[in-house]
C-alpha cells in the first residue's frame, strides 16, 4: 500500500473527485463524529468567470463560467490537534466542498482518522488511471501516421 | 372597437403548459422518460452545444435543458442562462493555460508534421453519411459492450496526455509575430453593457456562447467572398482543461476539475506589420466549451475578420463588430423574434387607427379634386 | 419543503430563505419611505442583530463597505466575503446616527446616479422621540414617523449630499428590531416647520 505522501496535496480533490460523491460525503461525516469542525467561512455555492489566453494575440478573455463550490474549515481532533482545511471545486454542492475540505484539514495536518482518507485517495487514483487510460486508448488508436501517405505517394499516379 | 381586452389568458396558459407536458408524454404506457445520463452521453454533441450557448459549463444540467425544452436548443440555452443568473459570482479564475488541456483529439491542417503528432480522436469528418438503419433498433446488450470492447488491449506505449501548441512552435519559427503576454483586465460580458467600441475580450466571450447557426453563416459569408479570410487551421484541439485554483489556505495551485472545451487557431493571410517589418502570418481564434468544432473554426474566421474590420474599418458585415457581436447571441436574437407573439394589440390598434385616418384623407382629397 | 427545514432556514441570518425575507422587508421599505418594518425573525437566533441581517442580505463579493465607526466585527467581515472600502468610494456605508458624519460618501455620476451610497445608519428608537415629516414618491401626502438618535448633522448633511439629484445618497435607519428607508427622493422637514429639503 502506497504511502499517502505520494500524494501531493495539489491532487487530492482531482483524486476525491474522481470518486461517487456519496463516498466523500460519508468519511466527512465519520470524521466529524470524532473530530470538532468550524466554518472559518461560510461554505458557498455559485458561479466563477474561466480565464483563459487566447492562442491568437495572448490576450487574456473569459470564455464562460463554471460552477464552483468552496468551504474553508478548522477541524480539532480527538487528541486536540487542530488544522485548517479548504477546497474549492467544480460543482454546485457547497456541501460537497465542506466535506471535501474536512478531508483536507485532516490529511494536511496529519490529524486523527485520517487512515481512511488515505485509502480513498487510492481509489481515486485507481479511477482516474482508468479514465486517462480510456483516452489515451482514443489517441492512440487515432494517430495519424504519415510514413505510410510518404511512402505510397510516388505510386499515386492518374 | 372600444377597449381592447389583454387580461384574461391565465386559464389558457396553464392549459399550454399542461399540452407541452402532454406531448412529451405521448408514448404514453410505451414511454421510458429520458435520464439525464442518456441526453450527456448519447447525445453528447447536443449537450455540448448547449453548454457553450448557455454560458456555463454544468452538462448535467444543460442534459436536464434539453429534456425539459423537449429538444428546443434557443430555450435549452435560455433555461441554463436563467438558472445561472440566480447564483451568485465568488471569482474568476486566474489565467488557464490551454496547453495543459488533456487532448482527445488534435489536428493541424497548415502542418503537415506537428510536435506529437496528429492524432484524430472521435470525428465524423471522414464518415459516410450514410443512413445506419440498423441503428434504429438497436440492441441494449450489444449497446452496452461498445465501449468496453473499444478500450480493449490496445497496443503501444502510451502517449502524453498533453501537447505543447502548434502556434508557439510557428512563433519559435518567427513565421508569426512575437504575442507578449498582457495583463489587461478581461470584459465580462455578464456584469458590463457592450458599448461600442468594445475590445477583443469582449468580443470573444460573446462569440465564446454565440448560437452555433449563427456565427456559422456569417463566417461562411466571410469565406464565400463577402470578406478574405481564407483559413487554414493551425490547430484544432479538443480536451479536457484542468482549473488550477490557488489553494485558500496555502496559495498552491490545487486543480479543481476540468472542463472539455474545443479550442482553434487559423492562418490566415500574410501581412506586413505597421512598422515596415518582415511580413508574418496573422492569425484568428475561436474557442468554446464542449465539443463543437464548426463554432471553433467560425469563431476564429469572424476573430481574424473583426481584427481587419476593428483595425482598417470593415467592408463587409463580418467585419463589423457592431454587426457581428449584436447579432450571434441566440438568446437575444430567439427573444427578440418570438416576443413579436406577445399581445401587442393596443400598439396595433392605434396604427389601425392611423391608417384609418390616412386613407380617409387621402378619399378627401380625391373628393375634392373632382 | 417540510417544516424542520424552514425552521432551520429561518434560525440563521446566514440562510438564504431568511434573506430573502429580509430582502422583501427592505424592499417595502424603500417602496414606502418611512414605513417601519419589523426586521426581528420569527424564530429566535443567537445570532441575530438587525445590521447583521441587512449586511447579509445586501452584501456580497461584488460590492464594497465601509465602517468608519467600527460597528462591523472581524466574525462577520469574514462571513459577508465582501469588500472593505473607504466611506469615499464605498457603494455601502454602515455608521452611528449619534456622530456627525465625517466623511462624504459617493453621490454617484448623472450616468450613474445609482452609484451613489446607500448609508445604513443606527439610530436609538424608531418610533419615539424627534417625529420627521416625509413626502415625497412612495407616501400619499404625508407620513410622520418619530426617530431618536438620529443627530440633526445627518439631515443637514444628507440635504447637502442630495442637492444634485438625482445624484445622492439613500438611506436605511436601523433600530434594535426595525428599519425604515429614506430613499434620497424624500423630502423631510420637522414638526416644526424646519427643512430639509427644497
Amino acid at each position: 500500500m502506497t504511502h499517502y505522501e505520494s500524494y501531493p496535496r495539489r491532487d487530492w480533490l482531482r483524486l476525491l473527485l474522481a470518486l461517487p460523491p456519496q463516498k466523500v460525503m460519508e468519511a466527512a461525516r465519520e470524521l466529524t463524529e470524532r473530530c470538532r469542525v468550524d466554518d472559518q467561512a461560510l461554505p458557498q455555492s455559485g458561479l466563477a468567470l474561466l480565464q483563459l489566453r487566447d492562442g491568437a494575440l495572448a490576450e487574456p478573455y473569459f470564455i464562460g463560467e463554471i460552477p464552483l463550490s468552496r468551504a474553508h474549515v478548522t477541524v480539532v481532533d480527538d487528541r486536540g490537534e487542530k488544522g485548517e482545511g479548504a477546497a474549492q471545486i467544480l460543482d454546485d454542492r457547497a456541501s460537497l466542498a465542506r466535506a471535501m475540505a474536512i478531508l483536507d484539514a485532516v490529511l494536511a495536518n496529519k490529524l486523527n482518522g485520517r487512515e481512511n482518507i488515505e485509502i480513498l485517495l487510492e481509489e481515486g487514483a485507481r479511477r482516474l488511471l482508468r479514465d486517462e487510460a480510456s483516452r489515451g486508448v482514443i489517441l492512440k488508436r487515432t494517430r495519424v501516421d504519415f510514413s505510410l501517405l510518404d511512402a505510397t505517394g510516388e505510386d499515386n499516379e492518374i | 372597437m372600444g377597449y381592447v381586452a389583454i387580461k384574461g389568458g391565465g386559464v389558457a396558459i396553464k392549459g399550454s403548459l399542461e399540452a407541452l407536458e402532454a406531448l412529451r408524454a405521448a408514448e404514453g404506457e410505451q414511454g421510458v422518460p429520458l435520464s439525464l445520463s442518456a441526453i450527456e452521453n448519447q447525445l453528447r454533441l447536443l449537450t455540448s452545444r448547449i453548454v457553450s450557448e448557455g454560458g456555463l459549463y454544468h452538462p448535467r444540467l444543460a442534459a436536464l435543458a434539453i429534456k425539459q425544452m423537449q429538444g428546443d436548443t434557443l430555450e435549452a440555452a435560455f433555461a441554463l442562462r436563467a438558472y445561472r443568473s440566480t447564483k451568485p459570482r465568488l471569482m474568476s479564475t486566474p489565467v488557464q493555460e490551454t496547453s495543459r488541456m488533456r487532448v482527445i483529439r488534435r489536428i493541424s491542417s497548415a502542418f503537415k508534421d506537428i510536435p506529437g503528432g496528429q492524432m484524430l480522436g472521435p470525428t465524423y469528418d471522414y464518415a459516410l453519411r450514410l443512413m445506419q438503419i440498423d441503428l434504429a433498433d438497436e440492441s441494449p446488450e450489444v449497446f452496452r459492450e461498445i465501449a468496453a470492447k473499444f478500450m480493449a488491449d490496445t497496443p503501444g506505449d502510451a502517449l502524453p496526455e498533453t501537447f505543447p501548441k502548434v502556434v508557439e512552435a510557428l512563433r519559435k519559427d518567427g513565421l508569426l509575430p512575437e504575442a507578449p503576454a498582457h495583463d489587461i483586465e478581461p470584459f465580462d460580458i455578464t456584469r458590463e453593457p457592450l458599448i461600442f467600441p468594445i475590445p477583443r475580450s469582449a468580443v470573444l466571450a460573446s462569440m465564446a456562447r454565440a448560437e452555433t447557426g449563427s456565427l456559422l453563416a456569417l463566417a461562411y459569408s466571410n469565406m464565400r467572398g463577402y470578406g478574405d479570410v481564407h483559413p487554414t487551421i493551425a490547430e484544432l484541439r479538443v480536451g479536457y482543461l484542468p482549473v488550477l485554483l490557488p489553494h485558500p489556505v496555502t496559495g498552491e495551485a490545487i486543480e479543481a476539475g476540468e472542463v472539455l472545451i474545443t479550442e482553434c487557431e487559423v492562418v490566415a493571410m500574410y501581412e506586413s506589420d505597421d512598422n515596415k517589418g518582415k511580413p508574418l502570418f496573422t492569425l484568428g481564434y475561436g474557442a468554446c466549451f464542449g465539443h463543437n468544432e464548426t463554432k471553433a473554426i467560425s469563431m476564429a474566421v469572424l476573430d481574424r475578420a473583426l481584427q481587419k474590420g476593428m483595425k482598417e474599418g470593415p467592408t463587409n458585415p463580418s467585419e463589423d463588430p457592431e454587426f457581428v457581436v449584436l447579432h450571434v447571441d441566440g438568446v437575444d436574437s430567439m427573444g427578440f423574434a418570438n416576443h413579436y407573439k406577445m399581445p401587442h394589440y393596443v400598439t396595433f390598434q392605434s396604427d389601425m387607427d392611423r391608417l384609418r385616418t390616412t386613407q380617409a384623407k387621402a378619399e378627401q382629397k380625391r373628393g375634392n379634386k373632382k | 419543503m417540510n417544516t424542520d427545514l424552514n425552521s432551520k432556514a429561518l434560525a440563521s441570518v446566514w440562510a438564504p430563505a431568511a434573506q430573502q425575507l429580509s430582502f422583501r422587508k427592505l424592499m417595502t421599505a424603500f417602496s414606502f419611505p418611512g414605513r417601519i418594518e419589523a426586521m426581528t425573525p420569527e424564530i429566535p437566533n443567537k445570532d441575530f442583530t438587525v445590521l447583521r441581517m441587512i449586511l447579509a442580505t445586501l452584501t456580497d463579493g461584488e460590492v464594497t463597505v465601509a465602517d468608519p465607526h467600527h460597528m462591523i466585527d472581524d466574525h462577520d467581515w469574514s462571513k459577508l466575503e465582501t469588500n472593505r472600502e473607504t466611506p469615499e468610494k464605498a457603494r455601502f456605508i454602515v455608521a452611528r446616527g449619534d456622530i456627525a458624519p465625517m466623511f462624504s460618501p459617493g453621490l454617484g455620476s448623472l450616468e450613474c446616479p445609482e452609484m451613489g451610497a446607500t448609508i445604513i445608519l443606527r439610530v436609538e428608537h424608531l418610533g419615539r422621540g424627534e417625529p420627521l415629516v416625509l413626502r415625497g414618491p412612495g407616501i400619499q401626502s404625508v407620513k410622520e414617523v418619530a426617530c431618536s438618535g438620529l443627530g440633526a448633522a445627518w439631515l443637514g448633511k444628507r440635504q447637502e449630499w442630495n442637492g444634485a439629484f438625482p445624484m445622492g445618497v439613500d438611506m436605511i435607519l436601523f433600530d434594535a428590531s426595525r428599519v425604515i428607508a429614506l430613499p434620497r427622493t424624500t423630502r423631510i422637514t420637522t414638526k416644526e416647520g424646519k427643512s430639509w429639503d427644497m
